[in-house]
Formats: structure tokens, sequence, C-alpha cells
């Protein structure tokens, strides 16, 4: 069985299962931070129950359980939905609900886990997403998994008595494609570099 | 000067008027048009497939239903005025109240009357969005396929905000889909000038 597919270097995308998880994805929620940085809907507290109907109901989506290889930890969520088949496109959402493993890499790698299955088994052409102005954690990792910046949704939000602004970006098959490229001939040159 | 302007007729232009949407006799026409993939997509925004007209009457009545009880959606038939024949439809499918913001849809049946009407249509539109729903923001979507709708919501200050590339599949193509966007504050500037 070869199931390499679902693994990062930091990371393994599991099946999400409302059963096992939604215990653990509604107390993610008590962390308001978390919250505010994930959706714009008012920040609330759901309980497990409701937390495994709403994915009992949504199971068009492709949800996966981002799993820490170093412990097996369940540290967050990715998913992907929202597809439009005939054009090959898609929404992704992520979240880190461990706040130690935030920042270290963790979300990144997942993304690029997650792309890897989006690009190579769904044959999607391109993956969409959305995020807050006040995350830019979330923007230089989804950079870095091979998003590119296509605009700017002005004062979007209205939180904190200010209104923010939203970011979008996307990644084509092909600007993915290149970055696999690129990323396979930046070792050696790196290297070199050091030497 | 207030009484005056809640007196204004948020729903009777010149040549046409906003009306309700009528699922038993708007069904049949509606059916027609979405064999238009550019008005299918902006209805349904999904992926093309074939609907009878009962299967768009249900559509329509979920649709409605929904929309009115949980009053986040609100949707108007565009006929000329005194005249039950629908030519077009606005509606507002998700408005976010917290925000004040919410998507406008515009479409009509056909050329001639987008050339007769949108204009008008489109001020009512936006003055119920802005001065009704009192919005901060208004997103209109339109693809790459729409340049006569895209040179219309540019006309009215419509701000192109994201552009996002090749996410439209249509004619054996892609095409890019841009999100425009206005705000109360832009549309306000623009009313002491004459749109046409």
């Amino acid at each position: 069985m070869n199931d390499k597919l679902y693994e990062g270097k930091l990371i393994r995308l599991i099946p999400l299962d409302p059963e096992r998880d939604s215990e653990k994805i509604a107390a993610w929620g008590k962390d308001s931070e978390y919250q505010r940085l994930l959706d714009i809907s008012p920040a609330a507290l759901f309980d497990p129950k409701l937390v495994k109907n709403w994915y009992d109901q949504n199971n068009s989506d492709h949800s996966f359980m981002i799993q820490a290889l170093e412990d097996d930890r369940m540290i967050g969520f990715i998913e992907l939905g929202g597809f439009d088949w005939a054009a090959g496109t898609a929404w992704v959402g992520i979240g880190v609900g461990e706040r130690d493993y935030r920042g270290k890499g963790y979300g990144t790698d997942a993304m690029k886990a997650l792309l890897h299955y989006a690009f190579t088994e769904l044959n999607l052409h391109r993956v969409n997403l959305n995020v807050f102005e006040f995350n830019l954690r979330a923007i230089r990792s989804y950079e870095k998994a091979g998003f590119k910046y296509e605009g700017t949704e002005r004062e979007r939000i209205y939180k904190e008595d200010h209104r923010w602004d939203i970011i979008d970006m996307g990644v084509l098959k092909s600007d993915w494609e290149l970055l696999q490229q690129e990323e396979q001939v930046s070792i050696p040159t790196s290297l070199e570099v050091n030497a | 000067m207030e009484n005056a302007m809640i007196g204004k007729s948020l729903f009777v232009g010149q040549q046409v008027e906003l009306t309700s949407l009528d699922p038993e006799k708007d069904s049949a026409v509606l059916s027609i048009w979405a064999r238009d993939p550019i008005f299918y997509r902006r209805m349904f925004r999904r992926t093309l497939k074939p609907l009878t007209v009962p299967e768009l009457k249900k559509k329509l009545q979920e649709t409605l239903k929904d929309a009115n009880e949980k009053h986040e959606g609100i949707y108007f038939a565009i006929r000329k005025i005194d005249t039950p024949e629908i030519i077009g439809l606005i509606w507002f499918p998700w408005i976010d109240g917290q925000h004040q913001t919410s998507y406008l849809g515009i479409a009509f049946g056909n050329d001639e009357d987008f050339d007769a009407y949108a204009l008008e249509t489109m001020k009512l539109a936006l003055y119920y969005a802005f001065m009704e729903l009192s919005l901060h923001r208004v997103v209109i979507i339109a693809r790459g396929n729409e340049p006569k709708w895209i040179e219309l919501i540019e006309k009215f200050g419509f701000l192109r905000e994201v552009q996002r590339r090749e996410n439209v599949f249509s004619q054996g193509r892609y095409f890019d889909e841009y999100l425009y966007a206005l705000l109360k504050s832009e549309w306000k500037q623009k009313q002491n000038e004459v749109i046409e």
C-alpha cells in the first residue's frame, strides 16, 4: 500500500471523522482568536453534537484532520469544498487548532500535501482561498505553498469597530507545477552557494 | 425632507419596476433563459445541468422560502411598468448583516432589454442596497465573457478588486472571474453625476 500521497515532511492528512473528531474541533473553538482567524461569522461556542451534525450535512467536502508525524497528535483540519467540477476549481480552508503547533511550518506542510492531492489526483485546475488582512502568518504560509495574490476585498469585515480587508489568493495547477520544479532544483543550488 | 425621502418609491422607476418573483408564472420564461450558459451561471453559479420547468419552479420556490425565512436573501422580478412579462431579475442572495455587505445579481433575458433597461434597473438596485438594506459594500461577480456587463458596472464606479485567473470554464475555454465592489461612500459621491 502506498499512502504517501497524504504525507508531508511534518504531517499526514487523515480523513476527518465527525464521530471521532467533533469533540476536538469544538474544543479548538474556545480559543476566540482561532475562530476570528478562521471565519468572519460571529465567534460562538458550539456543542460537539452541533459540530458533528454540521459535518454530517456537508459531506461533499473533502475534509482531513492534520496529524503531526512526530507525536500523532491531531493539530488541525484542512478541507476542500465548493467544487466546480467543470472548471476544476475548489476552495480550501485550513485551521491549526493547537496553539503550540502554529508558526512552525505544520500548516504550510499540510497545505502542500493538500495541493498535491488536489492537482495530481482530483485533477483540479485551480484552488481558491480567502484570508483576512490581520492574518499575516497565514498569508506568508499560503505564498510558500504556491498561492498568488489575486486581489483585496476592501472593508469586507466589520469587527473591533473597524473595517478590515479580505485578501483573495489562488493557485493554478501550472503555478504549482512550476513551484515543484523550482523546489527540486533549489536544493543543489543553495548547497553550492553555501559551499 | 426626511418624510419626502421615505415616500420616494424604492420599486417604481421611469420605465421599469421591481416586482415580486412568482415561481408559478415566471418559471417557464426563466427555464428558457437558463438555456443561455451565461445566464445560467450568473443565476446558479455552478456547473450547468438541464432544468425542466417544474425543476426550476421547485428551485425558485425553495430559494424564495429560504430567503424569506432566514431574512438573508431578497429577490425581485424586473418588469416594464404595467406589463406582466418578466424581463429580468435582481437578487441579493446572501445579505451579511453583521458586515453590512451583499452580493448583487442582475440578469436580463435578452440583449435588447439589457440595452434599454439595465441602467435604470441598476440605479434602483443600488438605491435599494444602500438606502434600504443600509449596506456598506455591494459586490458583483462578472466573468471575462460578459463585456457589456463589465462596462455597465464600471460606469457605476464599481472597482475590480479581485481577478480570479481561469476560474470559469465555458464555451470550450477558461475565463477569469472578477469580483467588483462599490462602497456606500463611493456610491454617494456618484449621485451628483449623470450616469448614462
